[in-house]
C-alpha cells in the first residue's frame, strides 16, 4: 500500500493574532463518479475525524511568493473565491494590529449569501474598524445570472486601476482550473481600458507587476 | 396641548421620523447594502410605514454565530386587504410570491392582512413591487400610521355588509400616507421635486405617535373585534337599513410586564353618526390622537392612554372644534360572537359562501394536509372573491349555485378539514406568530397551540363540554398581536413553555380577562383548568359562557375597565 500524499491548506490565522493557533478553511469535497457518490478523503476527516483528535499529523510549507508586502502602508487588493479567502483573513488579522496599515480592497465569491459568505460577521467587524477598508462580493447561485468575483472586478475597473498606480499590491487565492484564468483576464482587461493601453503592453504591464511581486497567486 | 407640565422629550422613534424626509432614510442605500442581508437600525424602523417588519430565524442564530455568519435577517411583508376582500386572481398572486420569494406559507392575520414571512433582503423590492402589480399594497400596513382598515366578513351576506365594506375602503384610503417615498424606492417612482412640504397635509412629517388600528363590526358579529382597536365602528342597521355607526375608541391590547402604567383597554362606546360623516369622523379623531398622543414615551403613546389621561369631555371638545363633529347618544346594539361561521352560508343574494377554518391563520402544506394548495386550486376555477377574517380564516366568497359542487370537490380532495368534526375551541382559537421569526417572543405559539389545544380538549371531553364553543388565544409575549385578553382563556408567554393564565374575558368581547395563574407550564396550565372545567359542566347556568361563569363563581375578579386589570 501506498502512503496518503499529504493534502495542502492555506493557514487562515495570523500568529500574531491567534498564538498558538492555527485556523484553516476547509471545502469538504463530495462528489458523484459513475454514479457513485466519493467523499475527498482529507477534507471529510478534517471536518468529522480530526475535530475529536487530540494529535493531526502536519506540517508547515512556507510560501515566499504569497506575503503581505514588507511596508505595511501598501495598499492590497484581495481577490478569492469559496477558501480562496483563507489567506486574506490571515492578512487583515494581521494588519488590524498595526498602527500605520495601508488601505486594503476584498473581493470575494461564493456559490450563496446566506450560507456561504465564509467569515462575514468577522469582516463586518474589520470594516467597522477600519483593517479592511472595502469590500465587494458575488453570490453565484442566488440570481438568475452567474455572479463571479471578475463582474465585480469589471465594475470597479477604473478604481482599481487608481489602486495600482498607487503601488497596491494585488492576491489572487483559490481554484486554479477556471476562477484564477478569468480574474487575470478581467484584470488585463481593465489595465488595457483605465491605461489606455494595447493588448501587448497591458501584458507587459502585468508582467511588470508580476516581477516586483505585485501581483501573487496562490491557487490549487 | 391640555397637559401644561414640562414636556419631556420626544422618543428616539419620533427623531428618526422627523429626519426620515416622509419615511425615505436610507432605505434604498440599506437595500443596496451587498455585505448584510440586513437594514442599518434607522431604516428598520422606517420600512415598517412601508409594511415590512425585519426579522431573524431565531432558531439558528446560535449555529450561525459559530459560523461566524450574521444572523439569518428576513423580512415579514404584509399585505394591507381593506376590508379583506381579495379577487381570486390577486389570491394567486399572493400564493405564487409566498413559493417564490417567502417560506412556502400563507400567513392570515388577525387584522385581515395577509403575511409573508422569510423574504430575503435581495428579494425584497421585487416582492413588494409584484404585490403592487396585483393592485394590492403594503403602504402603512405597519407603522406609526392608520393600518388595514377591518371589516365583519362576510360582506356578501346582506346589502348592509357590502355597504359597510365599501365604507372601511373610504377610510382607509382616506387615512392612507400620502408620501411619494414609497413609489420612489419600491416602485421606482419618480422624485418629486420640491414638494416635500405638502407630501402629508394629514400626517404631518411625524406620522402618529404610535400605530392606530381601525375597524367596522356588523353586530350581531364582532369577528373584528371592534373593542380592541384604537378606532372602531359599529354598524347600526335599522330596517334592514344602514344608517350610522356608534363610533368606539381607545381599544388596545398590549401591556409591558413589570410594567402597570401599561394595560390592555377595551374601547369605550362613545356615540353615534350618521353614515355621510364616516371620513369625517375618522379623520377627527386621528387628529385627535395626532395632536394629543404621548410622544415621549412610546408604550403610553396610544389612543387608549390618551384617552385616559385627557378624558372624554377634552375629546368631545376637540373633535368638535377641528372638525365640527357633535355625536349623539349611542343607539342600541348587541354582539353574540367574536368567531365565525364555518361551512357553507346562503347570502339575500343566492350566491353562497364558504369559511375555511386555518388553524393559527397559516396557510402551509404540511404532514399530508395541503390546506395551501386547496385554495390554490380553487383560486384557479372560482369565479368569485375570497375575503379574510379576523379569525385569520378566509372565506371562498360569492360561488354561484352552479359552481358550489366543484368548489365543493376540491375541499373534498385536499380532505379540507369539515369543520363539524373541529372541536369548538380550536374553532375559536388564535395565535401570534411568535418564534422562530418574531424577536419579541418569550414562548412559542402559533407552533405549539394547536398541541395544547388538543390536550385541554381531552379535559373538555371529559367534561362532555366538546359542544360548548369557549374562546382562548395564545401569544408569545404581552404585545396581544392575537387578542389574548380578550380571550376566555388568554395564554401569554413569559419563558420558553412558559406562560401567563388569564380568565375571564367574556365571548363576545367587551370585558378583558385577568391574570389567573403567573408563570405555569403545560401541567400546570391543565392543572389549573381541569377543576375549573368540571365545576363549569356541573354548574353553569343555561347559555352561561365559561368566562362568566369564572367570575360569577369567584374564580376572578371581573376587569371592567383597562386600568382595573392589574388590580
Ligand atoms: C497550495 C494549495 C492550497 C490549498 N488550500 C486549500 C484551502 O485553503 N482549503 C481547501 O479546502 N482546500 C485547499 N486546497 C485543496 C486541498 O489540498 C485538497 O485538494 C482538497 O481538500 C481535497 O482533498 P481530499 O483529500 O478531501 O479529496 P481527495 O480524496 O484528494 O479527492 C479530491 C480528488 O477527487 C477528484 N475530484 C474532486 N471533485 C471531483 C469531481 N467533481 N468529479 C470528479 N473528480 C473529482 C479529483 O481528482 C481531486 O483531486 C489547497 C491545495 C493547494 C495545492
Ligand atoms: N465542495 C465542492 O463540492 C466542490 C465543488 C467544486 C470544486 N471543489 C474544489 O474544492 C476546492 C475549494 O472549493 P470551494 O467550494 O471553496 O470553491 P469553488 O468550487 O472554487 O467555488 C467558489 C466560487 O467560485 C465560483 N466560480 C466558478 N467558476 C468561476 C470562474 N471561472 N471565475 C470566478 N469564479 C468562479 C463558483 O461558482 P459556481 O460554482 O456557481 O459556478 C463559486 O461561487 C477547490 O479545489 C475546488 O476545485 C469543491
Ligand atoms: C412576527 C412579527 C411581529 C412583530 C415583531 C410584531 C410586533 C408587534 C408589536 C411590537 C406590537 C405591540 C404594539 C403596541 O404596543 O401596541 C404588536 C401588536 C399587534 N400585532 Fe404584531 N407583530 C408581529 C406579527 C403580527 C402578526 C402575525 C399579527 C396578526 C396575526 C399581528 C397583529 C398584531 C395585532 C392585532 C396587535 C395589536 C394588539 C393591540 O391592539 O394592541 N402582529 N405587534
Ligand atoms: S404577540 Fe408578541 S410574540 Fe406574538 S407576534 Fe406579536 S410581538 Fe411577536
Amino acid at each position: 500500500m501506498r502512503p496518503i500524499q499529504p493534502r495542502s491548506y492555506s493557514i487562515s490565522s495570523s500568529p500574531a493574532a491567534c498564538p498558538g493557533e492555527l485556523h484553516l478553511t476547509v471545502s469538504v469535497v463530495n462528489y458523484e463518479k459513475s454514479g457513485r457518490s466519493k467523499r475527498g478523503t482529507c477534507s471529510n476527516y478534517l471536518s468529522e475525524i480530526a475535530l475529536d483528535e487530540e494529535h493531526v499529523p502536519i506540517f508547515i510549507e512556507s510560501n515566499p511568493n504569497f506575503r503581505l508586502p514588507q511596508n505595511e502602508e501598501t495598499p492590497i487588493v484581495m481577490i478569492g473565491a469559496g477558501t480562496g479567502i483563507a489567506p486574506y483573513r490571515a492578512f487583515i488579522q494581521h494588519r488590524e494590529l498595526s498602527e500605520k496599515r495601508g488601505k486594503s480592497w476584498l473581493f470575494f465569491g461564493n456559490r450563496n449569501f446566506e450560507t456561504e459568505f465564509l467569515y462575514q460577521a468577522e469582516w463586518h467587524n474589520f470594516l467597522k474598524s477600519g483593517a479592511l477598508s472595502k469590500m465587494n462580493v458575488a453570490f453565484s447561485r442566488d440570481g438568475e445570472k452567474k455572479e463571479y468575483v471578475q463582474h465585480r472586478l469589471i465594475e470597479n475597473s477604473a478604481e482599481l486601476f487608481k489602486w495600482l498606480e498607487e503601488g497596491a499590491h494585488f492576491y489572487i487565492c483559490g481554484d486554479m482550473n477556471n476562477m484564477a484564468g478569468d480574474v487575470q483576464k478581467a484584470l488585463l482587461k481593465i489595465i488595457e481600458k483605465e491605461g489606455s493601453l494595447n493588448r501587448e503592453k497591458a501584458e507587459e504591464y502585468i508582467t511588470k507587476l508580476q516581477r516586483e511581486k505585485r501581483l501573487q497567486l496562490d491557487v490549487y | 396641548m391640555a397637559d401644561k407640565k414640562e414636556t419631556p422629550a420626544p422618543s428616539p422613534i419620533e427623531k428618526i421620523k422627523d429626519e426620515s424626509a416622509y419615511l425615505r432614510g436610507t432605505i434604498t442605500e440599506s437595500l443596496n447594502d451587498p455585505l448584510t442581508g440586513g437594514m442599518r437600525s434607522v431604516d428598520q424602523v422606517l420600512i415598517k410605514f412601508h409594511g415590512t417588519y425585519q426579522q431573524q430565524d431565531r432558531d439558528l442564530d446560535d449555529e450561525r454565530k459559530k459560523q461566524k455568519l450574521e444572523p439569518l435577517y428576513s423580512f415579514l411583508i404584509r399585505v394591507r386587504v381593506p376590508a379583506g376582500v381579495t379577487t381570486a386572481a390577486q389570491w394567486l398572486a399572493m400564493d405564487d410570491l409566498s413559493e417564490q420569494y417567502g417560506d412556502k406559507t400563507l400567513k392570515l392575520t388577525t387584522r385581515q392582512a395577509f403575511q409573508f414571512h422569510g423574504v430575503l433582503k435581495r428579494n425584497l423590492k421585487r416582492t413588494i413591487k409584484e404585490i403592487n402589480d396585483s393592485l394590492l399594497d403594503t403602504i402603512a400596513a405597519c407603522g406609526d400610521v392608520n393600518r388595514n382598515v377591518m371589516c365583519s366578513a362576510n360582506p356578501f351576506e346582506s346589502p348592509v355588509h357590502a355597504e359597510v365594506a365599501e365604507d372601511a375602503r373610504k377610510i382607509s384610503a382616506h387615512l392612507t400616507p400620502s408620501t411619494n417615498a414609497y413609489h420612489e424606492i419600491w416602485l421606482d417612482g419618480k422624485l418629486v421635486e420640491g414638494g416635500e412640504k405638502e407630501e402629508e397635509p394629514l400626517y404631518g412629517k411625524l406620522y402618529m405617535p404610535r400605530k392606530f388600528k381601525t375597524a367596522i363590526a356588523i353586530p350581531p358579529r364582532n369577528d373584528t373585534d371592534v373593542l380592541s382597536n384604537d378606532l372602531g365602528f359599529i354598524a347600526i342597521v335599522e330596517n334592514g337599513k344602514l344608517t350610522g355607526y356608534n363610533v368606539t375608541i381607545g381599544g388596545g391590547m398590549a401591556y409591558t410586564f413589570g410594567n402597570n402604567e401599561t394595560y390592555p383597554r377595551v374601547a369605550d362606546v362613545v356615540g353615534y353618526f350618521p353614515k355621510e360623516q364616516i371620513e369625517a369622523v375618522s379623520e377627527a379623531i386621528l387628529i385627535f390622537q395626532r395632536d394629543h398622543g404621548n410622544r415621549s414615551e412610546r408604550k403610553n403613546a396610544r389612543l387608549k392612554y390618551t384617552v385616559d389621561r385627557l378624558g372624554l369631555e377634552f375629546f368631545y371638545a376637540e373633535i368638535k372644534r377641528t372638525k365640527g363633529i357633535v355625536l349623539t347618544p349611542n343607539k342600541d346594539y348587541a354582539f353574540e360572537t367574536m368567531g365565525d361561521k364555518y361551512g357553507w352560508l346562503k347570502s339575500a343574494d343566492g350566491l353562497w359562501h364558504y369559511t375555511v377554518f386555518v388553524e393559527g391563520g397559516k396557510l402551509i402544506d404540511r404532514n399530508g394536509y395541503l390546506a395551501k394548495t386547496a385554495i390554490r386550486e380553487i383560486a384557479t376555477i372560482h369565479k368569485g372573491t375570497f375575503i379574510l377574517t379576523g379569525n385569520q380564516n378566509v372565506v371562498i366568497a360569492q360561488v354561484e349555485e352552479g359552481e358550489k359542487s366543484k368548489v365543493e370537490a376540491i375541499l373534498k380532495k385536499y380532505k379540507i378539514i369539515d369543520t363539524a368534526k373541529i372541536s369548538l375551541l380550536r374553532q375559536n382559537s388564535i395565535a401570534c406568530a411568535a418564534l422562530p421569526y418574531c424577536g419579541l417572543a418569550f414562548a412559542e405559539a402559533e407552533r405549539y397551540l394547536p398541541t395544547l389545544v388538543s390536550k385541554i380538549d381531552q379535559l373538555l371531553e371529559a367534561n362532555d363540554l366538546l359542544q360548548t364553543p369557549i374562546s382562548i388565544r395564545m401569544t408569545g409575549c404581552p404585545n396581544g398581536c392575537g387578542r389574548p385578553f380578550l380571550a376566555e382563556i388568554g395564554l401569554v408567554g413569559r419563558a420558553p413553555g412558559v406562560y401567563n393564565l388569564y380568565l375571564g374575558a367574556s365571548f363576545v368581547g367587551d370585558r378583558l380577562n385577568k391574570l389567573y395563574k403567573e408563570m405555569v407550564n403545560e401541567e400546570q396550565i391543565l392543572e389549573a383548568l381541569a377543576p375549573l372545567l368540571e365545576d363549569y359542566a356541573k354548574n353553569r347556568i343555561a347559555d352561561e359562557r365559561f368566562g362568566d361563569f369564572v367570575i360569577r363563581k369567584g374564580y376572578i375578579k371581573a376587569t371592567l375597565a383597562g386600568k382595573e386589570f392589574h388590580n
